[in-house]
């Protein structure tokens, strides 16, 4: 029993020479009061918060209803999950209308990481620690609604083209897309582009209804198309080797150009209208269309896009189609221009600093 | 006395104005290096105008340099030799201070034409896509009414007694360190981005710095 006892004061002896001088550096009493506050500060925090924490990494699911949304969260996350959801479903309201009542129901659950979701229904894995999950959840919640509508909608063989613009659609302010719109009509040089930005509403008509599918011959004239695969051959191998394609190009041959679009359509991706201007057709349509418009999209059928999207718009096709043109064209990006306000109030301000110089006291104080 | 007050200026700034010319000179021709291209299509009008937005920050920051220096440069021998010049002169504060401003004014005048010549070059050299068009006109008239608010600023706080100074940078950095504390703090508080906005949208006095400075744009 002594000679343990003696030990014992021996290690202590042994470990405290070890012990670098810096660490047994006395403190003062106060600063020693303040680190044990600040530990018990963080044991109170971490006692208070674990009932939470055992409760958001096991336990029942709470379900938030907003809309036709229906959020499954542990409990301690209600109020985040109330949150997502209503800026997710207002994101809704504003792009489907207010006649909500075409919408699916749509459940999602949000659950921390490391925590199984419900089986069967999609789940997003939050942070445990979320800093901005917010964006995140309402991303994954409205492709979940995204994914749902398209289902509704008969896409017959424009499941890309609707795809492509109601996602661009849930995921991008309006005038956003319209802004691109405008660079995407303003910059493409293909010449049925040009008619319809110049105003030419039956070229806008032909543009809008071109799908990435259709007949190429209706889209580009023959030099555009020659031009389009003079310039994909240069940097895709297949076509360097193909004989369409060098008759294309070098012997101009539109039959060749036509041939090589229709043997490589994989390569050549051009298409008149991009997504983003297509989204802002679909808009326009069920802006126009207001209450029940989606409804209308989803109820109608057939190959005719645009006379689907002018049900959907409850008006005549050009009368949409000016429309859609007219929003495109009033989203202009303003150039670099010197505005008569701001010009005149710059020269206001630039008289105001000037008085201002002119009535320094530096001559009168030193 | 106004010659005497514009060469005495142009001894003291002169380098610095020459400087500023050149970068002027120089910024439209380096912004148009990739817009040379022999056949231009669409998708380089996609890759030119992100690339012309990047460069567009560069023109109002020139500005504000310019301004920065000219407003400055224009006291500091002033401060330096305590007034003495000034005062022995036969003239009213006001007037003396009118003087230096148009000075000042008149060797803004090299940067701005600079620019625009500049500006006027590099639209001729680009090979530009097609539905887009250049404004060296635009920019130029821009660039000029953005040197000359900067310079009026910058000529007003440097005209002002230390204390005046003094105040201006206490308010500045009063609102960066309150900023920084609430940051610390963990608040979600922004003291300083409404500010911001007041100032650099209308009526505010850098509302002309904000805004599309685009040599090549739709």
């Amino acid at each position: 029993m002594c000679s343990g006892r003696w030990g014992w004061i021996a290690t202590a002896l042994v470990v405290a020479a070890l012990v670098p001088g810096r660490l047994l550096r006395a403190q003062e009493t106060e600063a020693y009061r303040h680190v044990v506050e600040q530990l018990a500060e963080r044991v109170d925090a971490l006692t208070a918060a674990a009932p939470a924490t055992r409760e958001d990494q096991g336990g029942p699911l709470d379900t938030i209803r907003v809309g036709t949304i229906s959020l499954l969260v542990p409990p301690p996350r209600r109020a985040f999950a109330d949150e997502v959801g209503r800026a997710a479903w207002d994101s809704i309201v504003s792009y489907f209308g207010p006649d909500t009542s075409v919408l699916a129901p749509t459940v999602v659950a949000l659950v921390p990481t490391g925590r199984r979701g419900p089986s069967q229904i999609p789940t997003l894995h939050l942070p445990i620690r979320p800093e901005h999950p917010a964006a995140l959840a309402i991303g994954f919640i409205l492709s979940r609604v995204r994914d749902q509508e398209l289902t509704r909608i008969d896409p017959g063989s424009w499941g890309e083209w609707f795809g492509w613009a109601v996602r661009a659609m849930l995921f991008a302010p309006a005038k956003l897309q319209a802004r691109t719109a405008y660079s995407d009509l303003a910059t493409k040089p293909w010449a049925i582009v040009r008619d319809c930005f110049a105003g030419d509403i039956s070229q806008c008509a032909r543009v809008a209804s071109a799908g990435p599918d259709g007949p190429v011959t209706d889209y580009f004239t023959a030099d555009e198309r020659r031009r389009i695969v003079e310039r994909v051959r240069r940097d895709t191998p297949p076509l360097r080797r193909s004989a369409s394609a060098a008759r294309c190009v070098e012997a101009g041959s539109d039959s060749a150009c036509v041939e090589v679009f229709q043997e490589f359509r994989v390569w050549i991706t051009e298409d008149p209208l991009s997504p983003v201007a297509r989204a802002t057709l679909v808009r326009t349509a069920l802006d126009l269309g207001g209450e029940g418009a989606f409804g209308r999209l989803a109820a109608t059928q057939g190959e005719d896009v645009l006379a689907r999207l002018a049900t959907t718009a409850g008006v005549p096709q050009d009368t949409l189609l000016a429309t859609w043109r007219r929003r495109i064209m009033a989203e202009r990006p303003p150039a670099t221009t010197l505005p008569r306000l701001s010009g005149w109030l710059a020269f206001a301000w630039a008289v105001v600093f000037t008085v201002a110089a002119s009535r320094s006291t530096r001559w009168h104080r030193g | 006395m106004f010659r005497q007050i514009l060469y005495t200026q142009w001894k003291w700034s002169g380098l610095g104005v020459a400087a500023a010319t050149l970068v002027a000179f120089a910024l439209p021709i380096l912004s148009v290096q990739s817009a040379g291209i022999t056949e231009p299509t669409w998708l380089d009008a996609r890759v030119l105008l992100p690339e012309m937005e990047a460069w567009s920050r560069v023109y109002p920051a020139l500005a504000l340099a310019i301004g920065l220096l000219a407003g400055t440069m224009a006291w500091t021998h002033d401060h330096r030799g305590k007034h003495v010049y000034a005062l022995t002169l036969p003239l009213a504060r006001w007037h003396y201070v009118l003087l230096r401003f148009g000075a000042g004014l008149a060797m803004l005048v090299v940067p701005i034409a600079a620019l625009w010549l500049g500006g006027v070059l590099a639209s001729s050299m680009a090979v530009i896509p097609p539905g887009l068009q250049t404004y060296p006109h635009a920019l130029a008239l821009r660039f000029a009414v953005a040197v000359v608010l900067a310079f009026s600023i910058f000529f007003a706080i440097s005209a002002g007694t230390a204390r005046t100074a003094g105040y201006i940078l206490a308010i500045v950095g009063g609102l960066l360190v309150t900023q920084l504390l609430l940051g610390l703090s963990g608040s979600s508080t922004n003291v300083l981005g409404p500010i911001f906005d007041r100032m650099v949208t209308l009526p505010g006095p850098f509302e002309i710095f904000a805004g599309r400075w685009m040599l090549i744009d739709v």
